[in-house]
């Protein structure tokens, strides 16, 4: 008797869960099946987003490969620069957490977009921006020089977009606060660091998945207007909200956000040749590996779970990776192993420090 | 007691955790447990007795020792010894005129520490052999697949299904003290499989021995082998029969000073391991 064929009978094990998930060691699963582009050692590649963005520009620059790093220190130690948030991104713009703010990051760059808020007061009487509060470390001492820092950093935001041979964008938040008089989005709240928060020039904002695709949309269209060889790798932050505006758990809130910026970089992926989707996301909050990859607070992402990401993301998107090439094919034809190790026996001594 | 099952488990260090281990699941079943030497050398006591039991299990290269042919007096089962080398690719038995040689660990050294030893490099130019770069070279990180295959099939030639527990040894965190060593979780789901095999009743109630193994040595998850296998690392090298550990400086010392007092051209590498040891000679 012959087997029925349906749909399913001639798929690769990657589409089912109990031969690439249940059947595979936690270290060694992989979710990436198919890469769009791969990583050059000379390409210059951007990166952006939340802070689990972080890790990736870390561990690019530690891999020897071309961290394009735009906006550059004049004569400070590396130590002193990384303080004032010079190489954490590939420019001075601190984390961006929602695709609205990086739409406004591109615009503001270009001269699109002037936003109403200019700057805030610091507790110590010094001066942040609204944009980047926390990148320089002891705020501006006058209005004139934060002005004078935005320039600057604009103009690297615009080489960076526009010399990017690659542009990494981990999508991190839904919730923001903003402007209610133009729309321009805070990557904190007013007042959290710096400012004021009025009830009559803030407004809170959770965004939707429609607003979010046509954010990094338009995004996208304009960032491909200054730059037509770029190619972008999205990735959705796996490190849940610290804290929800809305009234509701902050746990529910976290899935609602994620569940948001998933979709988004979905939709994008699927009509962009050009953007790929990187599951980081998956990798660290999947089932399949019991929560190992966060940190005891349930939150902070492991220092192995970070490295299981990289492992994956140089395996098939850096130059010289192993591609689809399974790792265990390599091992199991080693012509020449160990035998007969079963077979050392312990002796008398070794056995009585055990006996008890 | 008449209609309990008694056996005898004859086998490596493990012997205990699986015995206690069986005797946990089984409530019926009357176990008792020896190891490969001590059997040898109190064979005297049991020689008289071996036929009374229901099952003797051992391992296969056992059945059949200096002492008795175990298939000639009593009904007699094996399952391989626990033996995982992927967590510890380093650690070797080192050997002089096929004797095991004791060193600050116990019967567990290095073979980049004793291959640096053969090869004469001094003492303060070991430390940096201990580096992602090197056990690339060494063929460190290639260990996990044809450990698994190794042992996953030792046990299904035995009839035993370990591969259904495997998943979850290796989840959390380094199922293995050394190569041959594993931890009691380990040895619980062993004896598991074992019942299973022979076909008695048993309950999994989540009640597990002592880890008896802990006692002795425990070689550590280098931190660059520990990263690539999900999980955390460490150069602390557990002393055995105490509860203290050295680090790797103190070990690397500690290990020459010890080798330092044979016969350098002598001193070899177990058979067993002689492959990979080689494989770090010529890295070197």
């Amino acid at each position: 008797m012959t087997r029925q064929r349906n749909p399913y009978s001639d798929l690769p094990a990657p589409r089912f869960w109990r031969r690439s998930v249940s059947a595979v060691e936690r270290h060694l699963l992989d979710p990436v099946v198919s890469a769009k582009f791969t990583i050059g050692r000379d390409d210059r590649v951007a990166t952006a987003g939340s802070c689990f963005a972080q890790h990736i520009a870390r561990n690019l620059q530690a891999m020897g490969f071309n961290y394009f790093v735009a906006e550059k220190p004049d004569g400070l130690n590396a130590a002193h620069a990384r303080a004032l948030g010079y190489g954490v991104f590939s420019a001075r713009f601190g984390n961006i957490y929602t695709t609205r703010q990086l739409l406004q990051l591109f615009q503001r760059a270009h001269g699109a977009f002037a936003p109403l808020e200019d700057h805030w007061l610091r507790p110590d009487g010094r001066y942040a921006d609204p944009f980047r509060p926390n990148v320089e470390e002891n705020g501006f001492a006058t209005i004139e020089a934060l002005h004078d820092d935005r320039a600057r950093h604009l103009e690297a935001v615009r080489r960076m977009f526009r010399d990017a041979d690659v542009f990494v964008f981990t999508l991190g938040l839904t919730e923001g606060w903003r402007s209610v008089h133009d729309g321009a989005v805070f990557p904190l709240a007013p007042g959290v660091t710096a400012g004021e928060y009025e009830a009559t020039r803030h407004e809170f904002v959770n965004f939707d998945v429609a607003e979010t695709v046509a954010d990094l949309r338009s995004f996208l269209a304009l960032l491909r207007g200054v730059n037509d060889r770029v190619r972008v790798l999205l990735t959705v932050s796996p490190v849940p909200l610290i804290a929800t505006y809305e009234d509701r758990h902050v746990l529910t809130a976290t899935t609602y956000s994620k569940s948001v910026l998933r979709v988004a970089a979905e939709s994008i992926v699927r009509d962009h040749d050009w953007v790929d989707y990187f599951p980081s996301f998956e990798l660290i909050t999947g089932s399949f590996n019991a929560g190992m990859y966060y940190e005891a607070d349930a939150r902070e992402v492991t220092g192995t779970g970070v490295a299981h990401v990289m492992r994956c993301f140089s395996k098939h998107y850096l130059a010289g990776g192993t591609g689809s090439r399974p790792d265990e094919t390599h091992a199991l034809q080693s012509p020449a192993t160990d035998q007969g190790g079963g077979e050392i026996v312990c002796d008398e001594e070794a056995i009585d420090q055990v006996r008890d | 007691m008449e209609g309990r099952r008694n056996w005898l488990i004859v086998f490596n260090c493990t012997n205990i955790g699986l015995a206690n281990s069986l005797k946990l699941q089984a409530p019926d079943l009357e176990v008792e447990s020896i190891d490969f030497g001590r059997f040898r050398k109190d064979f005297a006591a049991y020689s008289r007795r071996l036929a009374t039991f229901d099952l003797i299990v051992t391992a296969p290269h056992f059945v059949r020792n200096d002492c008795v042919d175990f298939s000639e007096v009593a009904p007699v089962r094996t399952m391989p010894v626990p033996y995982f080398d992927a967590y510890h690719p380093d650690l070797c038995y080192v050997t002089l005129d096929k004797h095991i040689l004791k060193g600050p660990l116990g019967d567990y050294h290095s073979k980049i520490v004793t291959a640096a030893f053969k090869k004469r490099l001094s003492r303060a130019s070991v430390r940096a052999l201990f580096a992602a770069r090197h056990y690339e070279a060494f063929g460190y990180f290639e260990r996990w697949a044809p450990a698994r295959q190794s042992l996953l099939a030792g046990f299904s030639d035995a009839g035993l299904d370990v591969a259904r527990y495997f998943r979850t040894w290796s989840l959390r965190r380094q199922f293995m003290h050394s190569v041959n060593h594993p931890s009691i979780e380990v040895v619980y789901d062993i004896a598991s499989s074992l019942l299973a095999r022979e076909s008695v009743p048993h309950e999994r109630a989540g009640i597990l021995p002592h880890d008896n193994l802990m006692n002795g040595p425990i070689y550590p998850v280098f931190d660059e082998i520990a990263e690539r296998l999900g999980i955390a690392g460490s150069y602390l090298f557990k002393l055995p029969a105490q509860y203290r550990c050295i680090d790797l400086n103190r070990f690397i010392d500690d290990s020459y000073d010890f080798l330092e007092q044979h016969d350098r051209d002598a001193v070899d590498v177990h058979t067993a391991q002689r492959v990979s040891f080689q494989r770090v000679m010529e890295a070197l």
